[in-house]
């Protein structure tokens, strides 16, 4: 695993996060133009993030409809209360 | 709703079912008298209320999990693949989610919640109840674990072009 530099750590979770924006975005832009370490990080992140979203969208878990069927006369109950 | 529920059934696709039917009813009671916030955050209000209804149904020593090892995780049969995990059968998924059941419950919700489930900061702060800088602490220390758990072989071997 390789780490980011000790000051780019959180700017860069936050870059693949969308939410680095402003002075420290181009900053990190500039920071990455020159440093192999911190490119491999951020190429390793987005890796992991990447890999964690393939995971979820391969589980589409669904209610099952006999459960749906309870909940509408659940919801019926309440309804009526 | 249901797979966020069945990742904290660890699996349990029944008793997640029993959270998320739980959740729905509690949520549209509350919605019957609720003030305009959970609208406005309905999202992270879903997810707020299945994890209540999962905190209450299996009490605190089911939540916290502090395993330090990915080898020490495939041998214990609690980490055991879930049926889903056989169903798919694929090798990568099954380690990400022996590395991701090994994080400390704290950093593996944040985690779930903003790279599996796409929920952005402020989400996952309201349904955790933390300050959206603790989202973002936790959240980088439990992709770093995840990081170290998955070993050198996981990670790419590309480069990043600006």
């Amino acid at each position: 695993m390789t780490k980011p530099c000790l000051h780019t750590g959180w700017m860069i979770h936050r870059r693949i996060d969308h939410d680095l924006r402003g002075f420290w975005s181009a900053y990190l832009e500039y920071h990455l133009s020159g440093c192999p370490r911190c490119r491999e990080a951020l190429a390793a992140l987005l890796k992991l993030k990447a890999d964690l979203q393939n995971v979820a969208n391969r589980e589409t878990p669904k209610l099952a409809p006999d459960r749906w069927a309870a909940l509408e006369a659940e919801w019926d109950k309440v309804d009526k209360d | 709703m249901l797979r966020f529920a069945t990742r904290m059934a660890a699996g349990n696709a029944d008793l997640a079912s029993d959270w998320v039917q739980d959740a729905l009813i509690q949520a549209y009671r509350s919605y019957l008298k609720l003030d305009p916030e959970p609208l406005e955050y309905f999202r992270a209000w879903m997810y707020q209320i299945i994890r209540h209804v999962a905190y209450r149904a299996s009490g605190k020593d089911q939540r916290t999990q502090n395993v330090e090892d990915i080898d020490a995780v495939a041998d214990s049969s609690a980490m055991a693949p879930s049926p889903f995990d056989e169903l798919v059968g694929n090798e990568i998924d099954v380690r990400i989610r022996r590395a991701l059941q090994a994080l400390p419950e704290t950093q593996r919700m944040c985690v779930v919640l903003v790279d599996m489930e796409q929920l952005d900061y402020e989400e996952t702060s309201r349904v955790m109840g933390i300050p959206t800088g603790t989202v973002r602490s936790r959240l980088s220390r439990g992709r770093m674990k995840l990081q170290e758990l998955l070993g050198p072989n996981f990670s790419p071997h590309q480069e990043y072009h600006s």
